[in-house]
Order: structure tokens, then sequence, then C-alpha cells
């Protein structure tokens, strides 16, 4: 039986029939026409503009299961009601009749029905999160969040309030968990703020081992190892364009975290100056380190664009410590063209996902970078054009628990803020069509001040305590 | 009596922030930031006192109008007295002949928030009181013997001479605070510049200012490139390198404001953004009604609908942008399907220092007086006559494609040259009055009689080099 919502004041609130059909789809945003969602994902409330009132009606098997009138051009699905309707619609179509009353349109048209497709795959309930201003070389007010998929929820996990001006990047967890968590805050009395087996504790790399400056983080599987690339990063300005700014490394190399030890394990291989290596990512079980690498016998000594990243893995022994002989080359930037960046290995490890740009290490602020997939049972490339926006960068990436979904930023909805998209990828290696993370008001993604960075799934709530925020206070 | 004390305070106050500090007040507005939007309140609310700022935030949408402001922050110390008054009532027996005694921390409270920019300790200063009094009020219920002060304070001409002497002695703390005094002055030339009054600006700073300050230099020279005057009077305004056109390293809202004011003059819209977007992390918010004020308006320039849009809806979401939002609205529809124009020619450059900066435009704009003359001009500044002779027989081939009408620095920088240049005097013409000068300079400086020549031709290059 469908269940109206009542959202309207009194006399706007009955359903209504529009006296016009139409074979055109409903221009909606966010676009949730034809997308597949997992079934605990919170309510796909969309809006269309323009429009003085909305009716959608869902639809599973034929019967109407739920109805939402909308008020000022907004579906506003009650999140009781959608949970239950997808609970029912897993594995199968919702359709969604969508009509729509404004001056042009007073007696109401109703546009053609689409289809959202619910996966019986379950996602990760939860994803954390940077939000930053898209600027540049400065910061005020950042943190890192994270939000409940299946509502509407947002909560801080940490912010620089508590540290004056200090900036807090690259967060980390080990295999999904919640109770552990890294990340670097960068200031005066900075460091990396690990918060493992319910311990908090600040670790200055700069004081041990190679006294590096550690950056982009891997936390290895099992929890014992943390591998980290050490980047030298400059950042320049384009005078003209399109693309305001480029970020690059004049140097990067890769460490190992023994959290056992405290000690800063190093090869010799990844510590030259030849070759700058950097997004160490783990394979699920932790056999393999993967990371982008440049190797040139020069190094520019400053900004080129002819610096091309190649995919490597190398083998590890988490029980002597050691990485293996051979390095893999998974994609060879020479041959290939371009440039990878941000190797992530799905969870059944079946799944390489990179971003590629025209070349250069910083992807996210590339207009032309793409999301691209290596099938590593056949070493063929999959074909993941779907997640991609023709125009704008889609970068940063990760894996779902299962394996089956993938969170990503892309900058399509204005070429300057990235927004989280979250894509299917059903049981038989076919990537359907990404939606954007669902918001109370649709128009929060748009209206944001901030971009979202580095999203990473969680299995839970991360409760990291308050004391946290005293590791790396400081008044400068 | 007692209103009227309190009225005449209120007046005198407000026509000395009126009259003293209007740019300054208006400038608050500009680095503040209100909307009704999730982002804006989220960040608000962490810390206890957070809930003043909040509230300032608010009051300060109202700062736009100078008039408003200078009530607003009147209004401030006014409500603190007017809550400390409602205690004494409460309290003190014979209450009516005591108002002289809520005066007494006048000039304190106003020493106190001089520098309270995001109004936050005037609305907790304001609470406290009001806190105070509600406190005053409830003992004042169970207490029945009021405080008796001894008959000399109940004297009339207390009443009139203590909230006298307290006002003049808050105007006295306003007007030689030096911050509020350094930023009125700024505001007041960014105002100008934003409102092109290039000729107010140059009476603002005259070229003893300009010497003496070196952040109104910048402006002063700013006004003469706009005025197509930089090539002719560059070192009358003391011109003494490429730092006096621009800050190098930004720092503050005041810094970041010029800078942008420098890039929008010379049309360059992506370190105009960056700046914007650097200029946003000064603020609490992340944003800053300027900020968002300017990249809207940056991306309308660029046809970027979507960021343009963006920041017009979070300024919709303001209290006193409507009018300002409606403005806009024509200039967003028009811009709404058509492609972004970013424009680019040429290969992209990365940005360095000034003159390679400036070098990248003029190769890529010609035609571009400005960017020409602060290319030129920034080669003067160095002393290095060969070099400006280099570069500026390449500008010349577009600017100056007769050889006439130079502007006086170059003929001034080109005399010397053409002594070691055959036939620069056949390819650019030189005043006779600016070549009388040069000969009569040189006479001067070879008879040892420099002090005469550095008075007579004080704002020449020939100065500037040998001085």
């Amino acid at each position: 039986m469908a269940v109206i919502q009542l959202l309207c004041p009194a006399g706007c609130c009955r359903w209504d029939e529009a006296a016009v059909r139409s074979d055109e789809s409903p221009v909606i945003f966010p676009d949730y026409k034809d997308v597949t969602v997992p079934y605990n994902i919170a309510p796909l409330n969309f809006m269309i503009e323009g429009a003085d009132r909305l009716q959608a009606r869902f639809i599973l098997d034929g019967k109407s299961s739920l109805d939402v009138i909308g008020k000022d051009g907004i579906v506003d699905i009650p999140e009781k009601e959608w949970t239950g309707l997808l609970e029912q619609a897993k594995g199968a179509k919702l359709t969604v009749e969508v009509s729509m009353w404004n001056d042009e349109h007073p007696d109401g048209v109703a546009f053609k029905p689409f289809e959202v497709n619910v996966s019986g795959n379950k996602i990760d309930a939860w994803v954390a999160y940077r939000l930053i201003e898209p600027g540049y070389e400065g910061w005020r007010q950042l943190g890192l969040y994270q939000r409940n998929l299946e509502s509407f929820e947002e909560t801080a996990i940490v912010t620089n309030k508590d540290a004056t001006t200090t900036c807090l990047n690259c967060h980390h967890f080990p295999a999904y968990s919640s109770e552990s968590m890294m990340f670097h805050a960068r200031g005066a009395n900075g460091g990396t703020i690990l918060y493992h087996n319910g311990e908090l504790s600040k670790i200055d790399f700069k004081s041990i081992g190679p006294k590096k400056n550690t950056t982009y983080p891997a936390w290895h599987p099992e929890g014992r190892f943390i591998a980290f690339s050490a980047n030298t990063t400059h950042q320049v300005f384009y005078g003209e364009g399109r693309q305001p700014v480029e970020v690059f490394d004049t140097a990067s190399d890769l460490l190992l975290y023994d959290i056992g030890t405290g000690e800063v394990l190093t090869d010799p291989r990844f510590l030259t100056e030849q070759a700058l290596e950097t997004f160490p990512a783990w394979s699920p079980d932790g056999r393999y380190l993967y990371f982008s690498s440049y190797q040139a016998p020069q190094l520019p000594v400053y900004f080129s664009d002819s610096m091309n990243y190649d995919l490597l893995r190398v083998s590890f022994d988490s029980s002597s410590r050691t990485f293996g002989e051979k390095i893999d080359t998974l994609y060879n930037a020479e041959v290939q063209g371009g440039s990878a960046s941000h190797p992530r290995v799905s969870a059944d490890g079946r799944y390489l996902l990179y971003t590629w740009s025209q070349y250069g290490t910083f992807p996210v602020w590339h207009r032309e970078a793409d999301l691209q997939m290596i099938d590593l049972e056949t070493m063929a490339p999959v074909d993941v054009s779907v997640w991609n926006d023709a125009e704008e960068a889609d970068s940063y990436h990760s894996w779902s628990s299962d394996g089956r979904w993938v969170v990503y930023g892309s900058r399509r909805l204005d070429g300057r803020f990235t927004r989280l998209f979250i894509a299917h990828l059903d049981g038989s290696g076919v990537p359907c069509k990404p939606f954007l993370l669902p918001q109370k008001d649709p128009r929060h993604n748009a209206w944001r001040f901030k971009s979202f960075n580095v999203p990473e799934f969680i299995d839970g709530k991360v409760e990291l305590p308050k004391e946290a925020g005293n590791l790396f206070y400081s008044e400068e | 009596m007692k209103k009227l004390i309190i009225i005449l305070v209120f007046i005198v106050l407000w026509a000395g922030w009126l009259i003293g500090f209007p740019y300054y007040l208006m400038w608050l507005e500009g680095i503040s930031l209100f909307t009704t939007l999730p982002d804006f309140t989220s960040v608000h609310f962490h810390f206890p006192d957070d809930v003043f700022r909040y509230a300032g935030s608010f009051i300060l949408q109202f700062y736009k109008n100078p008039a408003a402001a200078a009530a607003i922050h009147t209004a401030f110390p006014m409500l603190c007295i007017l809550c400390w008054w409602a205690i004494v009532k409460r309290l003190f027996k014979d209450p009516d002949s005591l108002l002289w005694i809520v005066f007494l921390p006048l000039p304190a409270i106003l020493y106190f928030l001089e520098n309270d920019m995001d109004l936050g300790k005037s609305c907790m200063v304001v609470a406290l009181s009001a806190t105070l009094a509600a406190v005053a009020a409830v003992v004042s219920l169970f207490v029945k013997n009021k405080i008796s002060l001894p008959d000399f304070m109940h004297k009339t001409w207390l009443s009139i001479a203590v909230p006298a002497v307290c006002t003049v002695l808050s105007l006295v703390f306003i007007y030689t605070g030096p911050i509020i005094t350094h930023y009125d002055e700024l505001a007041e030339l960014e105002y100008l510049a934003r409102k092109q009054k290039w000729d107010k600006v140059l009476e603002k700073v005259p070229p003893k200012e300009a010497k003496a300050n070196l952040f109104k230099r910048k402006y002063a020279l700013l006004a003469l490139s706009e005025t197509g005057r930089l090539a002719d009077d560059a070192f009358r305004y003391s011109l003494s390198g490429p730092d006096d056109f621009y800050f190098q390293k930004p720092v503050s809202p005041l810094t970041f404001n010029y800078n942008m004011l420098f890039y929008q003059h010379l049309g360059m819209e992506n370190p105009l953004i960056m700046l914007a977007y650097q200029q946003e992390t000064l603020s609490m918010t992340g944003l800053s009604f300027g900020a968002a004020r300017t990249m809207a308006d940056a991306y309308i320039r660029l046809k970027d609908y979507d960021l343009a849009k963006k920041y017009i809806d979070i300024l919709s979401h303001s209290t006193c942008h409507h009018r300002w939002v409606r403005e806009r609205l024509p200039q967003l529809e028009a811009i709404r399907d058509v492609e972004p124009e970013y424009p680019q020619v040429g290969p992209r450059f990365i940005m360095q220092d000034f003159f390679v900066n400036m070098a990248s435009m003029v190769s890529r704009y010609p035609e571009d007086r400005k960017i020409a003359d602060y290319l030129l001009c920034g080669v003067l500044s160095q002393k290095d006559g060969y070099k400006f002779y280099e570069t500026f027989s390449i500008i010349a081939e577009e600017q100056y494609p007769d050889g006439k009408g130079l502007p006086r620095l170059y003929q001034e920088a080109l005399c010397p040259i053409s002594k070691h240049v055959d036939g620069l005097l056949l390819k650019y013409h030189i005043d006779d009055e600016v070549w009388e000068k040069f000969v009569d300079f040189n006479d001067l400086m070879n008879s040892g009689k420099s002090h005469i020549a550095k008075r007579r031709y004080a704002d020449t290059y020939w100065a500037y080099v040998f001085f």
C-alpha cells in the first residue's frame, strides 16, 4: 500500500494526477536515473530545477510502493519507508514516476519513468573523508569527517578547530576497521597520530629511521605495518587557462613502519633519488605492495610535464618484514602513455583500480583524469568509462570491503569542488552507472563550501578520543 | 535628563565612528560571512563562545552601510550601559542621581573591543551585561535594603561631567588606536579602488605619503597604471622595485585584497581566483562575503555558470545580499548554456616572479599597454638601462611602432642609452624638453652640482638611478 508522505502545508499535499504525459525523462538532480544503488543506501532525495510541486511514485514489481509529494521542487523521501522499500527491492529494479507542476505546466506533466537498480550487495555503512577548501597553499578550518551512508548523519572525527591552523591529512584505516585510525597533523606540534588498540600516540617520523616526513599511508591488512611514501611536494600556479595549479613531487621514497617495534624499515631500492615512489597500497591479503613510480636517469629540478608514473608491485613477507626481489610493472607509462596514480586493489584481490592522467602525480587538478582498471587475473584492462566524466577529473577512490562498491571523488558538478560518487561493480565485473552521495537536501552537494577529499570506506563510526586534539594542539 | 545624556553619548560615539572610521566598519563586512547554509552553521557551536561569533557574523552583514555600521558599533557599549543602569536601579538607593557610575567603564570597554573584528567579544560583553542585569533583578526581589552610597556621589554635576569625560576618553581611545586608523586608511583606498575612483586614490596618497608608506605606495602605483600615468610618474611616487607593485607573499586580508585588485586590474583571472580562495582560508568559516563576491563576479566574467551560481546561491542565503544577487541573475542566466571561457593564449605559463609573469603576459597580449608599462617600469626600477632598452625595443614594436608618443620615463631612460646605440634617436622620438633636461642634468652632475640636479630633477629616471 502506498504511503503518502505529508510534507506540504494543508492544501498542497493531495496526490494529484498530471494532465500531460511526456515522453521525456525528468531532468533530476542528482542524476539517479538508471543508477545501481546498494539496498542500504540513504534516501535518494532529488530535485527538479524550476518545479513548484513534485510527485514521485516508486514502483516495485508493478505495484506502487511509495508515493512522495515534494516541496519547493525537492523530493524528500521518508527514511523509514525508503529503508523498508529497498529491503524488499534487493536485486530488483525500482521504477520511478515523476510528475511536476510549475508555471509552464500548471496542470502538471508526468515524465517518462526511470529506473533505479537496487543491488543485493550491501555497502559499508560509513565512509570517512576530509573536507577542505579547494584552495591552494593555506587552510584555516578543515577536518576529517565521517558519513553514515544509510542515513544523512555526518559527524566530525577530528577537526583543526581543536588546534588552530593545524593541517590534517592522509587518514587511513587497517582493513576498513573503525577501531583504528591514523592521520597526519601538520604544524608546529604536528606528527602522525595513531589510534590503535584503544591507544593514542603521536609519531615523529622526522626523528626516527631515515628521518623523512611521511605522506601517503597504506595500513597493512594485518594491522602491524603501515607503508608510507615520503614525498617532497611542491605546487605551481598557472597564470592562465582552466587548470589553475599543478602539484608535483621532487622526491619521494617508500618506508615501512612497524607499529609493534616502532621501527621505520627501509629497502634501498625504494630510497633512491633516481625514482619517485608514491601512493603505496596493499593487496587485501597483505602479500603485495602496489605503488606508483616515476623513474628517470635525471630527475627534473622543478616541475616537468613529462613525469609519467608507472604502476608497480612488489611482494611482501610480513614474517621477515622484507620485500621480494622481483618488482612487477603493471602499467608501463612509457609504453602505454600517461601517468598512473592511486593504485587500489579490490577486496577480492581481483581488480586494480587507479587514476590515469596525462602526466604527473596529482590527478585531481587534471581535468582529463579518469579511473582505469586492470583485471589482475588476466592483466587485461576493464572498461570503467561509465564511472568517468568526459569533462572533469575523476580521481581518488577506495573499494568497499566486499569489493563490489567504489567511492571516488569527481569534479563533474562544477569543475572545482570534489564530490563523492559511488559506483557498483557487479559479480561479472561489469561497472554500473555511479551516483552522487545522497544528501537530505540535494542542493547541499552544490552549496558545500568545501571539497571532499580521500574517501575511505569503514565498517562503523570512528570514536576518536577527544584527547587526540591535544596531541597536535598548537597556538601557532 | 537621563535619557538625554544616554542619547547624547550615543550620538557622539556614533558620529565618532561614522566620521572617523567608516571604511574600516564597511571593510569588516567583507571579511565576515553569514549564511543559513549548513556548512556555515556546522563550523560554529564548537566552543562555548562560538555562539557569540555566530551572532557577530549575523550582525556584521549590516555593516555594508557605514551609518548602520556605526550605529551598531555604538550600540554594543550603549547596551552594556543600559544593562548596568538596570543593575544600579535595582541595587542602589536613589539611583536616578547615580547614572554617571555606569559610564565609568565605557572607555575600558571600547578599548577592550577595539580589535574585535568578528564582533564575538562585543556580543559576549553585551550578553554578560544582560546576564548581570537579570541576576541583579532576581537578587533585588530578595534583598529589601538597597545599597546606599555617600551623598557626594549623588551630586548633579557628576551626572553630566562623568559621562562627558568618559565619552571624550572613549573617543580618544578609538581615535588613537593605531590598528583601526591603519585599517581605515587602507580600507578607504581599497574601497576607492573597487569603485575605480583612481583620482581620489591619488589624492589620498600624494607622493610624500607614497614615499613613507609602502602599502599606500602600491595603491598609488595601481592608480597611476589605471590612469595611464605609470610610465610618467612612477618615480614621483617612489617606485623602487617590483615589490612596490604588489605583495610577493600576501598574509592578511588587506594584502590579499590588494593583490586581487592588482590582478583584476591586469585581467588575470587565475591569480585573482587563487587569491580569493586563499583569502577565504583566513576566515573562520573558510569563506567571506568579499571573497564570495569576488569569485561570483570572476566566474561570471569567465562564463563559468556552475561556479558563478554556487557563489551567488551561497550569497542568496545571507540576509543583505538580495539586491546584489538580483543584479547578477540576468548575467548568470546569460551564461547558463555557454562554455566557460578561461583565457589562454599560447602555452600555459607558470606564475613565478614579477618579471616572468609580466613578460609572459606581454608576450601573449603585446597590445596591452598596462601590462607593458608594468614590465617596463619594473625593469626601470632595476636601474639597468641596457636591460630596459632590450625589453623596450621588443615592446615598442607593438606599442610605439612609429617611435613617437613615448611616456616621459621611457624617454628619460633612452637618453643616456642613445649615446651608445646607433640610430636610437632615429627610431624613437625624444621630446626636446626631455633632451634639454637630460643635457642640463648631465652638466650639473659633471660640474659637481649633484645636489641641484637631485632637487631639480627629483622625479626623473636619472635622479632615481643616481640618488
